[in-house]
């Protein structure tokens, strides 16, 4: 579904990403790890518009999103969120989910002032949409609690609520557990496996939470200092000696 | 007693206008993070085109109106789209610089053009009038006020009842996830400069017949229109408006009880102590982002 | 990045070389500067002041310029502000080395100006400036083409008080050198004519006037008196008449321009001011001057054109008298000027304070034929 080929990227005179390749097939979930620096955010960030590669390209359900601006890929059916969650703080939940659905109506002005069929329709549908998604992740007790109210735990669910409201084929999680105790990091774990069993959904993830990353991808791409050192199941890269070294290195 | 309602009547009005043009600021504040000070510009385009439609083309008021609206629109998006979409990943300093150039060269410009003499533009919407306390207050002064809060509430129904209102708020909030929702940012922020220069256009229209027209009407109240921005909060649109009110009517009070030579001294002041209790602005506490 | 840096070296090398233009100049020619407010809230005046100053060099030049040679015109603009004023006048004096200058227009500028005759010794024509100080300074290089303000604001009070009854006259005047020297003589007269003044004040720049207006109302003003430049002028008529004020009004010269019709949209009307150019003066002299400036220019002729033109005339015809261009010999001849044919009638400069000496007329706006129309006439 998603191919990375060959992707550089070159910032001044800093190599930060060099000859990268990555396969994201669909259904799976994959996992993008790596030391502090090695890349993996300016992957995202290329893959999702952010950036334009200076060499390679990628590619999704065969089409070329390199270079192209981020909405537009959104369109295409690629969503992310970041390492900073940036939800409206005074809405409630279900209005910060509902305003996410609201880019793809497409009701105009007069129809909301008067409030006529179509606009009403829409409405409705966003609204239902938007509490499914919550339902989904396990926030229906939250429908209208402030975002600021929540505990960072159930903010992190919510922004994938969110997310999951614009209706992703690939899903990019930036960092889902981080500052997650056992407990919540294992609910994102089933909520990840669900959007993947039942809404049908690709995952690609990165994330430092090795128990975490381990026991959740299927298949996972390590990056140091902006080249791919190993691609594989999870035993195999638990067991490689690059892997094992590059990141004991760092630790020392 | 009619003297003190007059005066408090004069600055609601002229407070109106300064919080118009406050608003175009402060909405580019917000979803740029940059002070545009090329905005007083639109301010002084607005008033002169509506001044030549009329004059020179001859067209009713209503129409002049419009289609100055629209023209200045096109303006503030033609900045955006040559000039300042380069600057959007550069420091606001360098921003601010680039605004003062285009600002000067725009101002030089106009000035070739139009020439530096003042021209008036007489608008009696109505000749109605009301006496209070032996001073004749003009019903002028309600319809300016009418069509300014007309425009306000277009404004706010723009915002929150339709889609593109509610991408250009997203956007505004937070570009990047705004983005990833399928939000186009380069045209809000085009949109953004646009409604931007339009709200600066207004206050030039309907302050330009007040006064006089000519290419210095900008700049008498470009000042002005920034503090009331920065009381009522930069990024806070409710604030800006009432900021601008604020402003209009510590002026007209201010000239009048006080001293009519050093009325700005007066509103300058009085916008420091302001800030004194209100770093921030009146209507806007510390923004947190979780 | 190359193209910015050759534009950047084209734009350097323009820069240098219209400098380079400037101070070229050959010895043939008599320099005379310039100094008007061409852009800025007095532009209305740098315009017709300018105006008139060029047409009085082209006529002279035309008939053999002064002593066999033809004059230079080096036109500053000073924004009307007074610092600005200061540094085109040194610059006109160092730099294009100037034998003598007209201007500057706006009181405060010329104040700046004078400074810097005093340092280098250069003399000087005001054509527009009108406060008192001006000759009261001692200042030894300065002469003045109009009348005073001390004795326009008398003849107006005067004329007020006793002519039309005006118990108390609210006097509206421009924060600046000239609108506070016309209200410092207004209360001098009014002491002397039995007027009580009231004043209020206004920042040169301003355009909102309806406070000052509404506590004049207030204060019981049965007359009102504008000392300040016709574009506040206008703007406060209009805005008077917007609130339904109708008094008796007066004001400097500062309003004596066509283009305060159309400013004022009519408010203007009844208006009566002292100026010094009557458009309606019966004659000849006058009445081809006009004919002539509007052929050329195709605007209507105002006093600041009038005032121009005599300046630039005024100090060709001292040249002349002269025999040379030191300083001191020219501005000798100035300051005896006597019966000079101005377009303002017979024209004489005090010798001992450069004080000008002539009539003043008094005049009525009259918006249904756009014209000021002629009312009296006093001498000093």
């Amino acid at each position: 579904m998603l191919e990375v080929n060959n992707v550089g990227i070159v910032f001044g005179g800093l190599v930060a990403l060099d000859q990268v390749n990555m396969k994201v097939k669909k259904g799976e979930i994959h996992g993008l790890i790596g030391p502090n620096g090695s890349g993996k955010t300016t992957l995202i960030n290329v893959i999702t518009g952010f950036y334009v590669p200076t060499s390679g390209e990628v590619k999704f359900n065969g089409n070329v999103i390199s270079g192209k601006s981020p909405h537009l890929i959104s369109h295409a059916g690629l969503g992310r969120t970041f390492q900073n969650i940036n939800l409206f703080p005074e809405m409630s939940a279900l209005e910060n989910v509902v305003t996410a659905r609201c880019v793809h109506t497409n009701y105009n002005m007069l129809d909301a002032v008067f409030k006529t069929k179509p606009f009403k329709e829409q409405e409705a549908e966003a609204r239902d949409k938007a509490i499914s998604q919550l339902e989904f992740v396990g926030l229906q007790d939250d429908l209208n609690t402030k975002a600021k109210n929540l505990p960072y735990g159930k903010r992190r669910l919510l922004e994938i609520a969110r997310l999951l409201a614009t209706d992703p084929q690939l899903v990019l999680l930036d960092e889902p557990v981080a500052g997650m105790n056992e407990q919540e990091s294992d609910e994102v774990a089933r909520i990840v496996h669900k959007m993947r069993d039942v809404g049908g959904r690709t995952i690609l993830l990165i994330e430092h939470h090795m128990k975490f990353v381990m026991n959740l991808c299927e298949q996972l791409t390590v990056l140091n200092s902006g080249c791919v050192i190993a691609e594989g199941v999870p035993e195999e890269i638990q067991n490689n000696q690059e892997v094992i070294a590059c990141y004991l290195g760092k630790r020392r | 007693m009619g003297l003190f309602i007059l005066q408090i009547v004069n600055g609601l009005v002229i407070g109106m206008l300064y919080g118009l043009a406050a608003l175009g600021f402060s909405m580019i504040f917000k979803a740029l993070g940059y002070m545009n000070f090329a905005h007083a510009d639109t301010i002084m385009i607005g008033a002169i085109v509506y001044y030549l439609l009329i004059t020179a083309l001859n067209m009713p008021f209503y129409l002049a109106f419009f289609l100055a609206l629209i023209l200045t629109m096109g303006y503030g998006v033609f900045t955006e789209k040559i000039l300042f979409v380069r600057f959007r990943r550069t420091s606001p300093i360098t921003f601010m610089l680039v605004a003062m150039s285009l600002s000067t060269v725009v101002k030089n410009v106009t000035l070739l053009l139009f020439g530096p003499l003042p021209h008036g533009l007489s608008m009696n919407y109505t000749d109605a009038y009301f006496m209070v306390g032996g001073m004749k207050i003009s019903l002028n002064n309600f319809v300016i006020l009418g069509i300014a809060l007309l425009i306000l509430l277009i404004l706010q129904l723009f915002f929150t009842k339709t889609k593109f209102g509610l991408s250009i708020r997203m956007a505004q909030d937070d570009p990047d996830t705004a983005s990833v929702m399928g939000v186009n940012v380069l045209s809000t922020r085009a949109a953004t400069f646009g409604i931007s220069a339009g709200l600066g256009c207004v206050a030039g229209m309907l302050m330009g017949p007040m006064f006089s027209i000519s290419t210095e009407l900008g700049t008498q109240i470009s000042l002005k229109s920034f503090i009331s921005a920065v009381i009522g909060g930069l990024g806070n649109f409710v604030g800006s408006v009432c900021g601008g009110l604020i402003v209009g009517v510590v002026e007209s009070l201010g000239a009048t009880y006080v001293s009519s030579g050093y009325k700005d001294v007066i509103v300058y002041i009085a916008g420091i102590i302001v800030l004194g209790f209100f770093p921030y602005g009146i209507f806007r506490r510390v923004a947190t982002k979780h | 990045m190359k193209k910015t840096r050759i534009l950047a070296s084209v734009l350097a090398l323009a820069m240098a070389s219209s400098m380079l233009f400037t101070s070229c100049g050959g010895s043939d020619v008599i320099k005379i500067g310039a100094i008007d407010p061409l852009t800025g809230a007095q532009a209305v005046f740098g315009q017709d002041s300018i105006n008139g100053k060029k047409m009085a060099v082209e006529e002279i030049n035309a008939k053999g310029g002064v002593l066999g040679k033809k004059i230079e015109l080096i036109s500053e603009d000073d924004g009307a502000q007074a610092a600005q004023a200061a540094t085109v006048a040194t610059k006109l004096i160092t730099q294009d080395k100037v034998v003598a200058i007209a201007g500057a227009h706006g009181s405060s500028s010329t104040l700046a100006v004078m400074e810097v005759l005093n340092k280098y010794g250069v003399p000087c024509v005001t054509p527009g400036s009108s406060s008192p100080k001006i000759t009261s300074s001692g200042c030894e290089w300065i002469s003045r083409g109009i009348p005073d303000d001390r004795l326009q604001s008398k003849i107006l009070v005067k004329y007020a008080g006793e002519t039309d009854g005006v118990k108390k006259l609210g006097v509206l005047y421009s924060n600046d050198d000239y609108g506070k020297g016309g209200y410092d003589a207004a209360v001098l007269a009014g002491e002397e004519y039995g007027v009580e003044i009231v004043g209020e004040t206004f920042m040169s720049d301003d355009q909102n006037f309806t406070t000052q207006i509404s506590k004049l109302k207030d204060a019981g003003c049965d007359g009102v008196m504008f000392w300040c430049v016709y574009s506040p002028a206008s703007l406060i008529a209009k805005q008077m008449r917007d609130m339904g004020w109708d008094v008796k009004r007066y004001a400097s010269p500062g309003i004596n321009n066509p283009q305060a019709f159309e400013l004022s949209d009519g408010a203007i009307d009844g208006i009566i001011n002292t100026t010094g150019f009557v458009a309606a003066d019966p004659d000849e002299y006058v009445q081809d001057w006009i004919k002539r400036y509007e052929e050329k220019y195709g605007i209507e002729a105002s006093q600041t054109a009038a005032v121009g033109y005599d300046s630039i005339y005024l100090i060709a015809q001292a040249i002349e008298r002269a025999g040379s261009t030191d300083a001191k010999k020219v501005q000798q001849e100035i300051r005896s000027t006597k019966d000079f044919k101005s377009l303002k009638g017979m024209l004489t400069i005090n010798s001992e304070t450069g004080e000008y000496e002539c009539e003043v007329r008094l005049t009525k706006a009259n918006s249904a034929t756009k014209t000021f129309d002629y009312i009296a006439s006093y001498t000093a």
